[in-house]
Order: C-alpha cells, then sequence, then structure tokens
C-alpha cells in the first residue's frame, strides 16, 4: 500500500510546489508591471570601467549596476548611507570607521562582505582613478566582515564626498577590470554588482542601448520599483529631445535652457529644474602689474553688475543669483540666504574707479565659445559701458583652446576672462582649488586670489566634518569674497531635464547621470 | 581669306576701355534680365553698406532693456535678438562688413594674383613650373581647413580674415590668369609688340592684360561671392569678427540655438547672406556670357 501512496505524495508536492512557482512567478510580473520600464535617452557612454568613468551616460550605465558605500544627497548636499549604513570619525578626523548593510548580495548571488569594500577603494588607488582628486591619500583595511576601516594621513572634510565619488563603486573582490564585455553567456558576468539592476544587454554607440533588468535580490525593500530600465543612446541633444516627444523614450536629463519654454507647452512632458552650483566666474588677476591688484578695481567691477539682470537676460530668471562667491544657494545646508552682498550701483563704480586713480577702465574681456558665455559677455561689455566709466573689448575663444594651457591667452593667463565651473557636490572643493595660494601653482587659482583671512577660513574648513561649524566658517567666506574677492558670479545656472507626465518620484541629481532611478515608476 | 581677317583683327590688341565698349556691355546686361537682377542686387548691398549705418535706428550693440525677444513689428522691423538687440539694426550694420573685409580681401587677391598669373604665363619655363607647383599644392588643402589653421594661428581679426582670404584665392587667380595669358602668348599682336621692342611691363600690363580682362572680371566676381561665404562660414564658427559684432554669419551660429523662440533673428541675417551670394553669382554668370568666357570657373 505503502509503495502506492508514495507515488501519490509525490503528485501532490510537485502541485504544490509548481503552483507555488507560478504563484511567484506571478507576483513577480504583476510587481515588475507595477513599476513598468523606464527609457533614458543620453549620448553613448565612452568608458565603462568605473574607476575611469567621467560623463554622465558612463555615470548612469554603473549607477544602476552598482551600490555606493555613501551618497550626496542631491537636493540638500548632505550626506547619506548607504552599503555603509552608519560611520564614525575619530576624534583626530583620521580615522573613518564604517559598518557594512547585512544581507547585500551581487548579481552573482555571491554575499557582500566588507573585504569587497575595502578591495574596490584599494583598486581606486592601484588605478589611479580621479575620485582620488576628493579622497587624497588613504589606506583602507577590513577588520572583520561588517567594518570597513579608513586612515588619511591628515584631516579633509571632503573626503566622505570623496567616498561618494562616481568612480566609487562598491566591486566583488578581484575584480580588477570591471566591465568588460564577455563572450556568449558569459557576456555580462563582469558587471558584477550589488546595484539595483543588472544588465541584460549592450549595444555600444548611436543607436544603440544598455538594457537592464530589476535585480529581485536587492537588499533595500520595495527598491527598485521599476521592472528595469533602458538606457539608449542618441547622437545629440536634439535626437533626445525628438525621441521624448515621439515617445522613445520617458527621461532625458541635460537640455538647452531654450527649451524650457518649448517642451513647457508640452502637456505630455514635465520639464524638471535642477538647482547646481555650475556657474561663471567673471574674474580679474590681482597679482602684480594687472588691473586687479587693486581691490577697488575688484569692487568697481562688482558695482558695475546687475546680477539680477543678467539672470533674466540670459537665463529667463531660472537661474539662483547667489552671492559673489562659490557657495552656491544649491548647497542648501551651506548658503546664507541672509547675507548682504554689494547690489548694483553703477556711480559708486565709477567713484571707486576714480578714487584708483583710473578714469576709464579699459581692457579685453575673453570668454569660452560655451553655454551663453559669449552672450555674457557682450551684455556686460553694454552694461559696463553705460556707467562711463568702464570699456572692454571682447574676445570670444573656442572652449578647448581656452582650456588649453599651450594657448598663451588660456583662462589661466589672460587678465579679465569668464570662466565656467562644474557643478561639485561640496563648497570646499572649489575653495580649495581655486581660491587659495596653493592653486596657484596647481593651475587652478586662475585670479592669483590670496586673502589671509581666506586661507585661514579654508584651513579651518578643511579640518571639520561638523555642518554647523562649516555654516558659521563659510558665512565667514562669504564676507571676504563680498570685501576682496576678484570674482563676480552672475548666477548658478539650473539643470533642464525632462520626462514624459507618466515618469513619478523622479528627483534629478546635479551630476543628471548619477541620478537614482530606485523609487522611479512608469505609469503604464 | 576669313582666316587672314581673323588674323588681322587679332593683331591689334584690345585696349583697356573704350566708350563703345562699355555701351555694348551695358546693352547687354539690359538684355540678359537675371544678370540685370545680379548686378542691382550687388549695387543695393554697396550702398547698404556705405548708408545702412546711417539708416538703422538703433546702434548694433545696444541692448534696448525689456525689449527682448519681439517679433518683427513697426518698432522692430526685422525683431529683436534674445538680449533685445534690434535685428534690422544690425543687418544693416552687417553689410558694411560682409562687404568690406571680402571685398579687399577679393581686391588684394585678384591684384597680387593677376601680376603673379601674367607673369608666370608669359615668362613659362623652370620659374613657372616650380611656383606653379608650389601654389598647386596650396589649393589641394579644402579652403576652410586651411582658413581655420591660419586663423588659428595668427589669431582671430579683421586683418586675420583678409590675409587668410588673400592666401587662399592668390593661387585661384593666379592659375586662371596664367592659362589666359599662355592662350594670348602666340597671339600676333604680341608677337608685334616683342618685335617692335616693347618693355615687359608694356607688354604685360597693356597688351595682355586686356586681353584676359573678361576673365578677371568673371573670376574677381565669382571669388567675391566665395570671399563672402568664407567670411560668413568663419563668423559662423567663430573665427572671425568677435562680439557684439554684427557679422552675418556670427548672427546666424548665435541665433541658432534660439531658433525656436527667436526664428527671425535667424531668418534675416541668413536671408541677407543668401541674397548677396546668389546676387553676386548671377552677376559674375552674367559678365562670363556676355565676355563669352568659357574659361573654367
Amino acid at each position: 500500500m505503502l509503495h502506492y501512496r508514495k507515488p501519490r505524495r509525490r503528485i501532490r508536492h510537485i502541485v504544490i510546489f509548481v503552483s507555488l512557482f507560478l504563484l511567484l512567478i506571478g507576483a513577480i510580473s504583476t510587481q515588475a508591471q507595477d513599476g513598468g520600464i523606464l527609457r533614458v535617452g543620453m549620448n553613448p557612454p565612452a568608458v565603462l570601467d568605473p574607476a575611469q568613468i567621467s560623463n554622465d551616460p558612463e555615470l548612469a550605465l554603473n549607477r544602476a549596476i552598482y551600490d555606493y558605500l555613501v551618497e550626496v544627497n542631491p537636493v540638500d548636499s548632505s550626506i547619506i548611507p548607504e552599503i555603509g549604513t552608519s560611520w564614525t570619525i575619530s576624534d583626530d578626523g583620521l580615522t573613518y570607521t564604517f559598518t557594512i548593510a547585512e544581507g547585500v548580495a551581487f548579481h552573482d548571488g555571491s554575499a557582500l562582505t566588507s573585504a569587497d569594500v575595502a578591495f574596490s577603494f584599494q583598486h581606486l588607488k592601484d588605478v589611479s582613478s580621479r575620485a582620488l582628486s576628493l579622497l587624497g591619500d588613504y589606506e583602507v583595511s577590513a577588520p572583520d566582515a561588517t567594518t570597513v576601516t579608513f586612515t588619511i594621513p591628515e584631516r579633509n572634510s571632503v573626503f566622505l564626498y570623496g567616498l561618494a565619488s562616481p568612480q566609487a563603486v562598491i566591486l566583488k573582490d578581484g575584480t580588477t577590470e570591471a566591465n568588460v564585455l564577455g563572450e556568449g553567456d558569459a557576456a555580462f558576468a563582469n558587471f558584477n554588482g550589488t546595484g539595483p539592476f543588472i544588465l541584460t544587454a549592450y549595444t555600444p554607440g548611436v543607436g544603440g542601448k544598455a538594457v537592464f533588468t530589476r535585480n529581485d535580490n536587492y537588499w533595500k525593500e520595495g527598491q527598485p520599483k521599476l521592472a528595469g530600465m533602458e538606457q539608449i543612446y542618441f547622437a545629440d541633444v536634439d535626437a533626445q529631445i525628438n525621441a521624448l516627444l515621439s515617445g522613445e523614450v520617458d527621461f532625458i536629463f541635460k537640455l538647452p535652457l531654450a527649451q524650457v519654454g518649448t517642451l513647457g507647452q508640452n502637456e505630455n512632458v514635465n520639464v524638471i529644474l535642477t538647482q547646481t552650483a555650475q556657474h561663471a566666474v567673471i574674474r580679474l588677476r590681482t597679482d602684480a602689474g594687472h588691473a586687479g591688484e587693486d581691490v577697488r578695481v575688484r569692487q568697481a567691477l562688482k558695482y558695475a553688475t546687475d546680477r539680477d539682470f543678467l539672470n533674466d537676460l540670459l537665463l529667463d530668471g531660472l537661474g539662483t543669483v547667489g552671492h559673489n562667491d562659490p557657495i552656491a544657494p544649491a548647497y542648501g545646508i551651506f548658503y546664507n540666504p541672509d547675507f548682504q552682498d554689494i547690489a548694483y550701483d553703477p556711480d559708486k563704480a565709477c567713484e571707486l574707479l576714480s578714487e584708483a586713480g583710473i578714469e576709464t577702465l579699459e581692457g579685453k574681456l575673453y570668454a569660452p565659445i560655451a553655454f551663453e558665455y559669449a552672450d555674457l559677455a557682450a551684455t556686460l561689455q553694454q552694461m559696463w559701458g553705460e556707467t562711463g566709466c568702464i570699456n572692454v573689448e571682447i574676445e570670444t575663444v573656442e572652449e578647448g583652446l581656452y582650456y588649453d594651457f599651450s594657448n598663451p591667452d588660456n583662462y589661466f593667463e589672460v587678465d579679465l576672462g569668464i570662466t565656467g565651473w562644474g557643478h561639485r557636490p561640496s563648497p570646499q572643493i572649489l575653495l580649495r582649488l581655486a581660491y587659495v595660494e596653493s592653486g596657484i601653482e596647481s593651475g587652478w587659482n586662475e585670479s592669483r586670489y590670496v586673502d589671509p583671512r581666506l586661507e585661514e577660513l579654508v584651513k579651518q574648513a578643511n579640518e571639520t566634518t561638523d555642518v554647523e561649524e562649516l555654516k558659521a566658517i563659510y558665512a565667514q567666506v562669504s564676507e571676504v569674497f563680498n570685501d576682496t574677492g576678484p570674482i563676480i558670479i552672475p548666477y548658478f545656472a539650473p539643470l533642464v531635464s525632462a520626462s514624459s507626465a507618466a515618469v513619478t518620484d523622479l528627483v534629478v541629481d546635479p551630476f543628471p547621470g548619477l541620478t537614482d532611478y530606485r523609487n522611479v515608476s512608469v505609469a503604464g | 581669306m576669313s582666316a587672314n581677317q581673323n588674323s588681322v583683327e587679332s593683331a591689334a590688341a584690345p585696349r583697356l576701355f573704350s566708350g563703345r565698349a562699355a555701351l555694348r556691355f551695358f546693352g547687354q546686361v539690359a538684355r540678359r534680365p537675371l544678370s540685370l537682377i545680379g548686378i542691382l542686387i550687388f549695387v543695393g548691398f554697396i550702398l547698404l553698406a556705405i548708408f545702412g549705418p546711417t539708416i538703422a535706428p538703433h546702434q548694433f550693440d545696444e541692448l534696448i532693456r525689456g525689449a527682448q525677444r519681439q517679433a518683427p513689428s513697426a518698432e522692430f522691423p526685422f525683431g529683436t535678438d534674445r538680449l533685445g538687440r534690434d535685428v534690422f539694426s544690425r543687418v544693416l550694420w552687417g553689410a558694411r562688413e560682409i562687404i568690406i573685409i571680402p571685398g579687399v580681401a577679393t581686391l588684394a587677391a585678384v591684384i597680387l594674383g593677376t601680376i603673379l598669373g601674367l607673369t608666370l604665363g608669359y615668362y613659362g619655363g623652370w620659374l613657372d613650373e616650380i611656383v606653379s607647383r608650389a601654389l598647386d599644392s596650396l589649393l589641394a588643402i579644402p579652403a576652410l581647413v586651411l582658413a581655420l589653421v591660419m586663423l588659428g594661428t595668427i589669431g582671430p581679426s579683421n586683418i586675420g580674415i583678409i590675409i587668410v582670404i588673400v592666401l587662399l584665392y592668390v593661387p585661384i587667380v593666379t592659375r586662371v590668369i596664367r592659362s589666359a595669358t599662355l592662350n594670348l602668348r602666340a597671339s600676333g599682336y604680341i608677337e608685334a609688340a616683342k618685335l617692335r621692342g616693347e618693355s615687359t611691363s608694356y607688354i604685360l600690363f597693356r597688351e595682355i592684360l586686356p586681353g584676359v580682362l573678361p576673365a578677371l572680371a568673371v573670376e574677381g566676381a565669382l571669388r567675391f561671392s566665395y570671399a563672402i561665404f568664407l567670411t560668413a562660414s568663419l563668423g559662423f564658427l567663430g573665427l572671425g569678427v568677435q562680439p557684439p559684432s554684427p557679422d552675418w554669419g556670427r548672427m546666424v551660429a548665435e541665433a541658432r540655438p534660439n531658433f525656436a523662440r527667436t526664428p527671425w533673428e535667424l531668418w534675416f541675417p541668413a536671408a541677407a547672406i543668401a541674397v548677396l551670394v546668389i546676387g553676386v553669382n548671377l552677376m559674375a554668370d552674367g559678365l562670363r556670357r556676355i565676355f563669352r568666357y568659357e574659361g573654367q570657373i
């Protein structure tokens, strides 16, 4: 009898297993349908190796596959935990100890340990990744399975921002060459991250795309909401806009400002403006023999510049006017909106110049041919000309040539020029690059601006990670720039992105390639 | 008999200018409406270059506050651009630059090229071989590429553009004049002048030059229209004149990203370039037909 029962029980077992399996698939597919598939239009990436990536499409590909130890909050520039769920910083500021999230698995099924994290950061050093520009020198170790320790030789207030560098993805221990395409079934074995999406197909170049499917084992509950994502490659922005309008893609992240009005009229499109710290500086050289050597000349140019008018005219008022210093309103936690900086006063400008013994300030204003900078130069020429005491000629230079040190009239050498500065996650990065004495030799301090008060403040800011303390320091930095600074920052430019109306919960990162898609969903 | 007559006629050197020839010329032009249109357009633009800035209601670089991005209207016939500058005034001011820079450059290139071409064609021999091959090698490089390299080296300025155009066009003019001279060299009247013991410069400029004049007129007009295009192209690429210059090429380049919002900012300078180039081309074509110049253009 028993002999007859056994098979029946087996059948029952099989039936139960099969129905459970079907239920599971059903559950997954319902879940998948919920989030939908997000199609993002972008230029094709050139570099896949995460340690060497730099442009947005490259960031976006890696962002989908991998996780980070920590990330920068796109809204207020604070540091938020990721794989590193918590951390402590020793009193001397030289040791950072991270606790690693548990239950995290790579796409190949293996579990994440602290050794993987330590390997990933050692790898950045081994290949001299550009992430080192913020990280500086460090030693990394994994004392136990859930702890990672960094020791640095000197205090570095942007070390956490360095850990959040786009290149600092968490790799599987031993992956010295990540993101190399393999053969046949193993084509994407080397794209082995712990991230929210798994790469399933990749065709490089214009017309190609990267196809991702949801990582069902993702360690964050309920994420990602999307069933999958496609990153579709186009030759240029115009093609991307057309693709968005024709419904071929759901999201494009970097558009010319002029599109705000045009695309905004389309009710199927959401135009998304993200405030960034990207800006142009109008800067004077302050070293001996140059016009800006006299502080009164620097101040006169500030008084002669109506920044609100420039923002209205050139950016349709969509930019943010901060102070004449690199601490942008986009750095929410560090920006002081109450600070009263120098306001537009053309008479005061001429007064200061005549005090300095200058009847008419003559010069040549250099501008790279990029963004709206040539228009900015033409407008400044008129605006300054209206004062009656400032008369500049304009020379526009092809962008590549302008930033090329072999050109004698490069951005670093000219007396008066407009320079574009990209977004950076913390104001400290820019301050310690471009506005301190050591920046002169390293080729970043284009105005040769050296103010002992600023040197001291930047040094203080370098030695703390305390937000309140930094806030107080940056308030004083604004004062120094207002008193003697050699730069005018007309406005901080917004990033313009656009999505179809079906996309929800999308927060664009000021580095658009780093935009987080884990909470995004697309309605059917 | 007729062959004999021909040789007698060709033995008399054509004169540089004559009243009868001028009359015949205008008669020919009047009979060719397209050439007439071309010449009228050309003259019209010359007048614009001279009087445009006087007629223009605004300065080319004046930002009219609160008036940016206005569509064409009675107040602003061509509208205003993204910075609030009057496009009509800018196009008028721009006529001067687009005529003067290519005009001066073409004139210089034609004069230099004619002297070189006459000399090389008349003397021939090893000098001709060496110089002609050297000039040919210059011709092998695309004009715009050569212009970009040269302007990159000497820096963008009006003088720079003129130098570039002269360097680009001297070889072309030389080639045309040289081949025209080669055809005339063996003519009876040149032989006659030689036998009379005339000086070389007399033969070159009094005997041969009038003979190559049709080729020269056509070539000059054509070079001028190409020079306009080249100047506008360089302006478009940002390598020519500097902002806030109302150079038409630059205006087109600057208007391009704003086309969706202020299309008129692009229409008018682009149309001005097109009309001028078409006009000069019609004129050149007319001249070629009138002079029955069958050479290479």
